[in-house]
């Protein structure tokens, strides 16, 4: 038993941090750091940095263009751009579609879409969930009726995160209602948002932001080239795609950074503190710290299974307790910047002076999405404890 | 970076797994037998110079069975004041180590925080010591036992070994709520010559945190192993107990509880994990820091568990002759530990 890295992983430890010292934009960094929103412009630069050295697809194989880490490297790579306050690289390319194309697609769409997604010269939205499917996804009712070579697709897609930045949209659709179990009529498509017929409104969530949109698909023909894999076999790339973005999602340097930024707000004279207050809350910021301790060893043993090459179902447990900590570290935070953590900038306007309000709703929704810590809390009943 | 267990390592869990199971009335003398006992301690002074991860799996295979045994108290609490003294007594440790000699940690002190100064007084006579002061929660206390003492000597830190046996020592026995058969230690006017003290000052200050370290070291492990038996028996029982015409695993708010019980579980099992690696670490911020960190994520897992366990099997659960009850008690000994420190 050791929890010491290699030599070789703190030599690429080391690499990775001169690297990301060298390239991040200063003004990008303070935004990351602060907890406000990032420009389009901010993060295809990023992305585009990190693709030059070959590091903007971690997860990526190096037969597909990827950079063949270890899930150690994996995790030294995305530990350190969560503390030198980068973004990481986009998920919905990196760590959604892109290993889904990378084990499903034809060679025609690699060519086609890979470089392109690892270069951020297609941005790609999620269409997974519906008004009428969120947590039981396999309720989905858009359709997609065969039309010749194309498929004529109709429905609504609901929180689609960044599409009004997005080129592409890869989407689950109905093309058989009769099928035996909901989840076997299922197709996986990739539809161009330029197509006539898609319409994409905001919705502005409740930290000010417009972030993610509903998406109306009325009549928009898809090629059937642009389906991913088999007819009706979506729901298996599906599984694999959230299998995906649930891993590694502890994301626990996010949290250390809001916890630095409890720590500055807790010395700083304009919070207006009692010593009383002050001290209660940095009794809470330690106990946060304590369990965020316990989850970064945790999240190194899921690793080291998933390193001797066995998946390993905790990985539910670093999405529910990551999730819990980030959320009760930005309620700490609000709680103790004082009444300049008031004041809000609503989309379109300026900064405000702290981000604390925003972070704080905007991570409410980080137990809903990705799989909400119910649906984990059933796969842990299930999977693990054979409940 | 590795999780896993040496081939060696792998075989004292087996060992320890086997012997705790069968829980025998002379169950310290087996332990001295296979060579338990002796583990922490160097090859020199009688000891298999085994390490705290070693520790880590006794520890965690004797909560798994739901034993109680000296060995906090004697091995790991005293062991490690008598193996890191600084001229550590050799014949004592490898008496403790060969199971011949019962040693017991006596620190706590009614009214005192951790790490306060200790009342017990000791004052110098004649090139020896006089001690007076009263220990409370001094566990598995034989009639043979020599007690390793926390004290105050001219207003800086002690630390002697007095026998039970000594002029002017007295004992009250009680049961801990845990089951664990502990004793109120009073010393009137004890006389003890110059050999008596295992450290003084700084290096004494130092030697009582590191032995309460490996202590908290070992109970967090103990813990780890007690919530998991905690859990096999509440999943066992969800599994079986039907209500409403249907397993009480059908329901969702019942899985969904297990669900946090294997949450806390493993958060704490990473903590013992990083204790023990982390016990012997040289540098004393980063260590004490850990220590305090383990303290807060074991202490309230043992409540999360041992509450829902109890919760979970309904009525039984609160029976004094069910193991989950008797569990309970036990993790919540551990959590009351872990927070006074």
């Amino acid at each position: 038993m050791d929890l010491r890295f290699s030599p070789e992983d703190i030599a690429f430890r080391d690499q990775v941090r001169a690297f990301v010292a060298q390239n991040l934009s200063p003004e990008t960094r303070r935004k990351v750091e602060q907890g406000r929103a990032l420009d389009k412009a901010d993060v295809v630069d990023w992305q585009r940095t990190l693709n030059r050295v070959g590091w903007a697809t971690p997860s990526w194989p190096a037969s597909a263009g990827g950079p063949g880490w270890s899930a150690v490297q994996r995790y030294i790579f995305m530990d350190e751009l969560y503390a030198a306050c980068a973004p990481e690289p986009l998920s919905f390319n990196v760590s959604m579609i892109g290993p889904v194309l990378i084990a499903y697609g034809s060679d025609e769409q690699k060519a086609r879409f890979l470089k392109a997604t690892a270069n951020l010269d297609i941005w790609w939205a999620q269409g997974f969930s519906e008004p009428g499917a969120g947590s039981d996804l396999a309720a989905l009712s858009a359709t997609a009726v065969r039309d010749g070579d194309h498929y004529v697709v109709n429905g609504q897609k609901l929180w689609q995160g960044m599409a009004h930045r997005a080129d592409w949209m890869f989407t689950l659709v109905r093309t058989d209602p009769n099928a035996a179990k909901k989840q076997g009529g299922i197709s996986f498509l990739l539809i161009d948002l330029k197509a006539p017929g898609v319409t994409i409104r905001p919705i502005i969530t409740i930290d000010g932001r417009h972030e993610v949109n509903e998406v109306f698909l009325d009549d928009v023909r898809v090629p059937v080239g642009d389906r991913v894999g088999e007819e009706n076999q979506g729901w298996t790339y599906a599984k694999y795609l959230l299998s995906n973005e649930r891993t590694g999602i502890a994301r626990i340097g996010m949290t250390r950074r809001i916890l630095a930024r409890v720590a500055e707000a807790l010395s700083s004279v304009e919070a207006g503190l009692t010593e009383a207050e002050r001290a209660r809350h940095a009794a809470e910021a330690t106990a946060i710290e304590a369990e965020l301790r316990a989850l970064e060893i945790t999240q190194l043993r899921v690793l080291a299974a998933q390193q001797a090459g066995q998946t390993d179902p905790r990985s539910s447990i670093l999405k529910i307790k990551g999730v819990e900590l980030r959320q009760a570290a930005s309620e700490l935070l609000l709680r103790v910047v004082g009444p300049i953590g008031y004041a809000f900038a609503y989309e379109g306007q300026d900064e405000a002076p702290s981000e604390a309000a925003s972070n704080y709703f905007t991570l409410r929704a980080a137990s809903i999405y990705g799989g909400a810590s119910e649906v984990q809390k059933n796969i842990i009943a299930s999977s693990v404890l054979g409940l | 970076m590795n999780f896993d267990l040496s081939e060696d390592q792998a075989m004292l869990k087996d060992t320890a797994e086997r012997l705790f199971a069968q829980a025998p009335a002379d169950l310290w003398t087996r332990m001295a037998e296979l060579g338990l006992l002796a583990a922490p301690f160097a090859e020199a002074d009688g000891g298999l110079g085994l390490g705290p991860v070693e520790t880590m799996i006794l520890a965690e295979a004797a909560g798994r069975a739901q034993v109680l045994t000296a060995y906090a108290g004697a091995i790991v609490a005293a062991g490690t004041a008598l193996r890191l003294a600084p001229v550590p007594p050799s014949a004592s440790i490898s008496s403790l180590a060969a199971g011949e000699v019962p040693f017991a940690w006596a620190h706590d002190e009614l009214g005192m925080a951790s790490g306060e100064a200790r009342r017990t007084r000791a004052r110098s006579s004649g090139g020896g010591w006089i001690v007076s002061g009263r220990k409370i929660n001094v566990t598995h206390v034989a009639e043979d036992a020599r007690l390793v003492v926390t004290a105050t000597a001219e207003g800086e830190p002690i630390m002697l070994v007095i026998p039970l046996d000594a002029q002017g020592v007295s004992r009250r026995d009680h049961h801990l709520f845990d089951g664990t058969p502990a004793s109120e230690v009073s010393f009137y006017e004890v006389v003890v010559d110059a050999t008596a003290v295992l450290a003084r000052s700084a290096e004494a200050e130092v030697l009582t945190e590191r032995a309460c370290e490996h202590l908290v070291a070992f109970r967090a492990a103990e813990a780890v192993g007690l919530m998991q038996a905690l859990l096999d028996a509440t999943l066992e029982h969800l599994k079986t107990r039907r209500q409403f015409g249907e397993p009480l695993s059908a329901f969702q708010a019942l899985r969904h509880r297990a669900a946090d019980m294997l949450v806390a579980l493993e958060q704490a099992r990473s903590m013992a994990m990083l204790a023990a690696l982390s016990v012997e670490d040289p540098d004393g911020a980063a260590r004490r820091r850990t220590i305090a960190q383990v303290r807060a994520v074991v202490g309230k897992a043992c409540k999360l568990v041992g509450q829902a366990a109890v919760q979970l099997h309904g009525g039984v659960g609160v029976t004094e002759e069910h193991p989950v009850g008797r569990g309970f008690r036990q993790l919540t000994l551990i959590d009351l530990e872990m927070e006074r420190g």
